[in-house]
Protein backbone atom coordinates (compact mmCIF):
# COMPACT_ATOMS: atom_id res chain seq x y z
CA UNK A 1 0.00 0.00 0.00
CA UNK A 2 1.11 3.80 -0.92
CA UNK A 3 -0.08 5.10 2.19
CA UNK A 4 2.30 4.53 4.96
CA UNK A 5 2.03 5.80 8.89
CA UNK A 6 5.19 7.99 10.32
CA UNK A 7 4.32 7.45 13.83
CA UNK A 8 7.63 6.40 14.75
CA UNK A 9 8.93 10.14 13.43
CA UNK A 10 6.26 11.80 15.55
CA UNK A 11 6.92 9.39 18.73
CA UNK A 12 10.48 10.96 18.18
CA UNK A 13 9.44 14.40 18.06
CA UNK A 14 7.24 14.17 20.80
CA UNK A 15 9.53 12.12 23.00
CA UNK A 16 7.13 9.51 23.61
CA UNK A 17 7.18 5.75 23.78
CA UNK A 18 4.83 3.63 21.80
CA UNK A 19 3.85 2.47 25.53
CA UNK A 20 2.88 6.08 26.85
CA UNK A 21 0.94 6.76 23.49
CA UNK A 22 -1.01 3.34 24.12
CA UNK A 23 -1.94 4.85 27.40
CA UNK A 24 -2.96 7.87 26.14
CA UNK A 25 -5.16 7.05 23.48
CA UNK A 26 -6.12 3.90 24.85
CA UNK A 27 -5.08 1.39 21.74
CA UNK A 28 -3.03 -1.70 22.76
CA UNK A 29 0.59 -1.69 22.20
CA UNK A 30 0.01 -4.19 19.64
CA UNK A 31 -2.15 -2.54 17.53
CA UNK A 32 -0.09 0.75 17.28
CA UNK A 33 2.75 -1.75 16.63
CA UNK A 34 0.81 -2.84 13.26
CA UNK A 35 -0.01 1.20 12.92
CA UNK A 36 3.69 1.78 12.81
CA UNK A 37 5.06 -1.09 11.20
CA UNK A 38 2.95 -0.29 8.05
CA UNK A 39 0.84 -3.19 8.43
CA UNK A 40 -2.49 -1.44 8.86
CA UNK A 41 -5.22 -2.03 6.05
CA UNK A 42 -7.25 0.71 7.62
CA UNK A 43 -6.75 3.38 10.10
CA UNK A 44 -10.64 4.54 11.86
CA UNK A 45 -11.16 7.85 11.63
CA UNK A 46 -11.94 7.95 15.69
CA UNK A 47 -7.88 6.44 15.68
CA UNK A 48 -6.86 9.33 13.03
CA UNK A 49 -8.32 11.99 15.27
CA UNK A 50 -7.20 10.10 19.26
CA UNK A 51 -3.71 9.96 17.64
CA UNK A 52 -3.49 13.78 16.82
CA UNK A 53 -5.14 14.76 20.01
CA UNK A 54 -2.43 12.75 21.64
CA UNK A 55 0.83 14.06 19.84
CA UNK A 56 -1.29 17.83 19.09
CA UNK A 57 0.09 17.60 14.60
CA UNK A 58 -2.00 17.42 11.71
CA UNK A 59 -3.27 14.17 10.20
CA UNK A 60 -0.76 14.84 7.39
CA UNK A 61 2.06 14.95 10.27
CA UNK A 62 1.30 11.40 10.26
CA UNK A 63 0.18 10.04 7.04
CA UNK A 64 2.47 10.35 3.99
CA UNK A 65 1.85 8.85 0.39
CA UNK A 66 4.73 7.37 -1.10
CA UNK A 67 4.05 5.43 -4.65
CA UNK A 68 5.47 1.81 -4.73
CA UNK A 69 5.21 -1.41 -6.63
CA UNK A 70 2.19 -3.09 -4.74
CA UNK A 71 2.66 -6.86 -4.55
CA UNK A 72 -0.17 -9.43 -5.47
CA UNK A 73 -1.54 -11.80 -2.70
CA UNK A 74 -2.71 -14.66 -3.53
CA UNK A 75 -4.63 -16.73 -1.76
CA UNK A 76 -4.92 -20.15 -2.64
CA UNK A 77 -1.11 -20.41 -1.99
CA UNK B 1 -30.39 -23.14 18.88
CA UNK B 2 -26.89 -21.54 17.53
CA UNK B 3 -25.68 -22.59 14.39
CA UNK B 4 -21.92 -21.46 15.02
CA UNK B 5 -19.72 -22.35 18.22
CA UNK B 6 -19.93 -24.94 20.90
CA UNK B 7 -23.08 -26.90 21.33
CA UNK B 8 -24.64 -25.63 18.07
CA UNK B 9 -25.83 -26.91 14.82
CA UNK B 10 -22.15 -27.04 13.51
CA UNK B 11 -21.28 -29.19 16.66
CA UNK B 12 -24.01 -31.54 15.63
CA UNK B 13 -23.41 -31.67 11.97
CA UNK B 14 -19.50 -32.77 13.43
CA UNK B 15 -20.61 -35.30 15.22
CA UNK B 16 -22.42 -36.82 11.76
CA UNK B 17 -19.45 -36.20 10.01
CA UNK B 18 -17.17 -37.68 12.52
CA UNK B 19 -19.53 -40.78 12.79
CA UNK B 20 -19.63 -41.52 9.10
CA UNK B 21 -15.98 -40.51 8.81
CA UNK B 22 -14.90 -43.36 11.38
CA UNK B 23 -17.50 -46.16 9.44
CA UNK B 24 -15.90 -45.12 6.10
CA UNK B 25 -12.55 -45.29 7.36
CA UNK B 26 -13.32 -48.83 8.98
CA UNK B 27 -14.88 -49.80 5.69
CA UNK B 28 -11.95 -48.83 3.78
CA UNK B 29 -9.72 -50.66 5.98
CA UNK B 30 -12.02 -54.30 5.49
CA UNK B 31 -11.93 -53.40 1.69
CA UNK B 32 -7.99 -53.10 1.58
CA UNK B 33 -7.81 -56.38 3.84
CA UNK B 34 -10.28 -58.08 1.30
CA UNK B 35 -8.64 -56.40 -1.59
CA UNK B 36 -5.33 -57.67 -0.20
CA UNK B 37 -6.33 -61.46 0.06
CA UNK B 38 -7.87 -61.54 -3.15
CA UNK B 39 -4.75 -61.44 -4.59
CA UNK B 40 -4.05 -64.87 -2.69
CA UNK B 41 -7.71 -66.36 -3.08
CA UNK B 42 -8.11 -69.52 -5.38
CA UNK B 43 -11.41 -68.84 -7.54
CA UNK B 44 -12.04 -72.16 -8.57
CA UNK B 45 -14.58 -74.00 -6.77
CA UNK B 46 -15.19 -70.23 -4.79
CA UNK B 47 -18.83 -69.79 -3.64
CA UNK B 48 -17.95 -65.93 -3.75
CA UNK B 49 -20.64 -63.93 -6.01
CA UNK B 50 -20.38 -60.46 -7.46
CA UNK B 51 -23.28 -58.00 -7.35
CA UNK B 52 -22.78 -55.11 -10.54
CA UNK B 53 -25.23 -52.20 -11.44
CA UNK B 54 -26.79 -53.12 -15.03
CA UNK B 55 -29.37 -52.21 -17.24
CA UNK B 56 -31.95 -54.32 -19.12
CA UNK B 57 -34.09 -53.16 -22.25
CA UNK B 58 -36.75 -55.92 -22.77
CA UNK B 59 -37.99 -56.51 -26.38
CA UNK B 60 -41.42 -55.96 -25.80
CA UNK B 61 -42.62 -59.04 -27.99
CA UNK B 62 -41.56 -61.36 -25.13
CA UNK B 63 -42.93 -59.59 -22.36
CA UNK B 64 -46.36 -58.05 -23.13
CA UNK B 65 -48.04 -56.12 -20.15
CA UNK B 66 -52.16 -55.44 -19.78
CA UNK B 67 -53.36 -52.55 -17.61
CA UNK B 68 -56.60 -52.09 -15.94
CA UNK B 69 -57.15 -49.36 -18.85
CA UNK B 70 -56.56 -49.55 -22.73
CA UNK B 71 -52.66 -48.26 -23.09
CA UNK B 72 -49.79 -49.27 -25.19
CA UNK B 73 -47.31 -49.55 -22.59
CA UNK B 74 -43.92 -51.00 -22.87
CA UNK B 75 -41.22 -51.42 -20.64
CA UNK B 76 -38.14 -49.38 -22.25
CA UNK B 77 -35.29 -50.13 -19.43
CA UNK B 78 -34.91 -51.73 -16.61
CA UNK B 79 -32.15 -50.85 -13.76
CA UNK B 80 -31.35 -53.60 -11.15
CA UNK B 81 -28.29 -55.52 -10.05
CA UNK B 82 -26.92 -58.47 -11.78
CA UNK B 83 -25.56 -61.13 -9.11
CA UNK B 84 -23.37 -63.53 -10.44
CA UNK B 85 -20.34 -66.44 -9.45
CA UNK B 86 -16.93 -64.90 -9.44
CA UNK B 87 -14.45 -67.00 -12.00
CA UNK B 88 -12.13 -64.39 -13.48
CA UNK B 89 -10.33 -63.04 -10.05
CA UNK B 90 -8.25 -60.25 -11.87
CA UNK B 91 -12.08 -59.02 -12.97
CA UNK B 92 -13.10 -59.12 -9.26
CA UNK B 93 -9.47 -57.32 -7.85
CA UNK B 94 -9.61 -54.76 -10.28
CA UNK B 95 -13.30 -53.72 -9.77
CA UNK B 96 -11.87 -53.95 -5.91
CA UNK B 97 -9.27 -51.60 -6.73
CA UNK B 98 -11.58 -48.98 -8.06
CA UNK B 99 -13.88 -49.24 -5.51
CA UNK B 100 -10.99 -49.05 -2.39
CA UNK B 101 -10.01 -45.77 -4.68
CA UNK B 102 -13.38 -44.29 -4.71
CA UNK B 103 -13.69 -45.17 -1.31
CA UNK B 104 -10.35 -43.20 -0.11
CA UNK B 105 -11.41 -40.68 -2.81
CA UNK B 106 -14.45 -40.11 -0.73
CA UNK B 107 -13.23 -40.49 2.41
CA UNK B 108 -10.33 -37.76 1.46
CA UNK B 109 -13.44 -34.84 0.87
CA UNK B 110 -15.20 -36.29 4.77
CA UNK B 111 -12.03 -35.89 5.78
CA UNK B 112 -11.77 -32.03 4.50
CA UNK B 113 -15.74 -31.59 5.58
CA UNK B 114 -14.79 -32.64 9.33
CA UNK B 115 -11.66 -30.03 9.58
CA UNK B 116 -14.21 -27.69 7.82
CA UNK B 117 -17.17 -28.68 10.66
CA UNK B 118 -13.95 -28.41 13.60
CA UNK B 119 -12.90 -24.67 12.69
CA UNK B 120 -17.18 -23.73 12.32
CA UNK B 121 -18.00 -25.62 16.31
CA UNK B 122 -14.85 -23.63 17.38
CA UNK B 123 -16.33 -20.27 16.04
CA UNK B 124 -13.60 -19.45 13.17
CA UNK B 125 -15.05 -20.16 10.06
CA UNK B 126 -13.24 -17.61 7.88
CA UNK B 127 -9.69 -19.03 7.95
CA UNK B 128 -7.84 -19.58 4.70
CA UNK B 129 -7.68 -22.98 5.46
CA UNK B 130 -11.39 -23.62 5.64
CA UNK B 131 -11.71 -21.72 2.07
CA UNK B 132 -9.30 -23.98 0.48
CA UNK B 133 -10.77 -27.16 2.03
CA UNK B 134 -14.21 -26.26 0.89
CA UNK B 135 -12.81 -25.37 -2.58
CA UNK B 136 -11.00 -29.27 -2.75
CA UNK B 137 -14.63 -30.59 -1.58
CA UNK B 138 -16.49 -29.39 -4.63
CA UNK B 139 -14.14 -30.48 -6.45
CA UNK B 140 -14.12 -33.91 -4.79
CA UNK B 141 -17.47 -34.22 -5.08
CA UNK B 142 -17.23 -33.56 -8.75
CA UNK B 143 -14.63 -35.69 -9.76
CA UNK B 144 -16.29 -38.45 -7.74
CA UNK B 145 -19.51 -38.30 -9.34
CA UNK B 146 -17.47 -38.57 -12.56
CA UNK B 147 -15.55 -41.44 -11.39
CA UNK B 148 -18.05 -42.97 -10.21
CA UNK B 149 -20.20 -42.85 -13.34
CA UNK B 150 -17.48 -43.97 -15.08
CA UNK B 151 -17.09 -46.84 -13.23
CA UNK B 152 -20.48 -48.10 -13.31
CA UNK B 153 -20.60 -47.33 -17.13
CA UNK B 154 -17.53 -49.79 -17.45
CA UNK B 155 -19.20 -52.31 -15.07
CA UNK B 156 -22.37 -52.18 -17.04
CA UNK B 157 -20.49 -52.26 -20.25
CA UNK B 158 -18.55 -56.02 -19.09
CA UNK B 159 -21.95 -57.30 -18.11
CA UNK B 160 -23.36 -56.74 -21.43
CA UNK B 161 -20.68 -57.90 -23.46
CA UNK B 162 -19.92 -61.23 -21.31
CA UNK B 163 -24.07 -62.04 -20.32
CA UNK B 164 -27.10 -62.49 -22.51
CA UNK B 165 -30.76 -63.49 -21.71
CA UNK B 166 -34.10 -64.32 -23.62
CA UNK B 167 -35.63 -61.74 -24.26
CA UNK B 168 -33.43 -59.33 -22.59
CA UNK B 169 -30.50 -56.81 -23.97
CA UNK B 170 -28.02 -55.56 -21.36
CA UNK B 171 -26.81 -52.26 -22.09
CA UNK B 172 -23.66 -50.32 -20.81
CA UNK B 173 -25.55 -47.78 -18.55
CA UNK B 174 -25.04 -44.06 -18.29
CA UNK B 175 -25.86 -42.71 -14.91
CA UNK B 176 -24.42 -39.14 -13.86
CA UNK B 177 -26.17 -37.59 -11.06
CA UNK B 178 -26.61 -34.06 -12.34
CA UNK B 179 -27.51 -32.75 -8.87
CA UNK B 180 -24.24 -34.44 -7.58
CA UNK B 181 -22.33 -32.70 -10.37
CA UNK B 182 -24.45 -29.14 -9.65
CA UNK B 183 -23.70 -29.38 -6.10
CA UNK B 184 -20.57 -29.19 -6.59
CA UNK B 185 -20.17 -26.48 -8.36
CA UNK B 186 -22.40 -24.71 -5.57
CA UNK B 187 -19.86 -25.71 -3.48
CA UNK B 188 -17.11 -24.25 -5.17
CA UNK B 189 -19.51 -20.66 -5.04
CA UNK B 190 -19.54 -21.49 -1.76
CA UNK B 191 -15.87 -21.75 -1.53
CA UNK B 192 -15.46 -18.13 -3.01
CA UNK B 193 -17.83 -16.91 -0.51
CA UNK B 194 -15.44 -18.00 2.30
CA UNK B 195 -12.55 -16.69 0.52
CA UNK B 196 -14.03 -13.74 0.43
CA UNK B 197 -14.94 -14.07 3.80
CA UNK B 198 -11.46 -14.21 4.49
CA UNK B 199 -9.84 -11.26 2.76
CA UNK B 200 -13.07 -9.26 4.74
CA UNK B 201 -11.88 -10.53 8.39
CA UNK B 202 -8.41 -10.10 7.37
CA UNK B 203 -8.97 -6.47 6.71
CA UNK B 204 -11.27 -5.97 9.13
CA UNK B 205 -8.75 -7.18 11.80
CA UNK B 206 -6.23 -5.06 10.51
CA UNK B 207 -8.13 -1.78 10.47
CA UNK B 208 -6.77 0.43 13.87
Amino acid sequence: MAIRIKLDHVLLDRRLTLTELADRIGITISNLSILKTNKARAIRLSTLDALCKALDCQPGDILEYAPEATKRKHLWR
Amino acid sequence: MRVLGRKSIASVVKVVIDSVWWLSAVSLGLLVVLLTFSFFVEWQGNNLTMNLPVAVKASSSAHTMSGSIRTDAGIETLRGNLRFPVRNGAFFSGGLTLVVMICGFGLWVLTQLRHVFRALRDGQPFTAANAMRIRRAGFGVIVGELARSAMVYFWSYYLSTHFVANGLQFAALVDVNAAAILSGFAILVIAEVFREGVRLQEDQSLTI
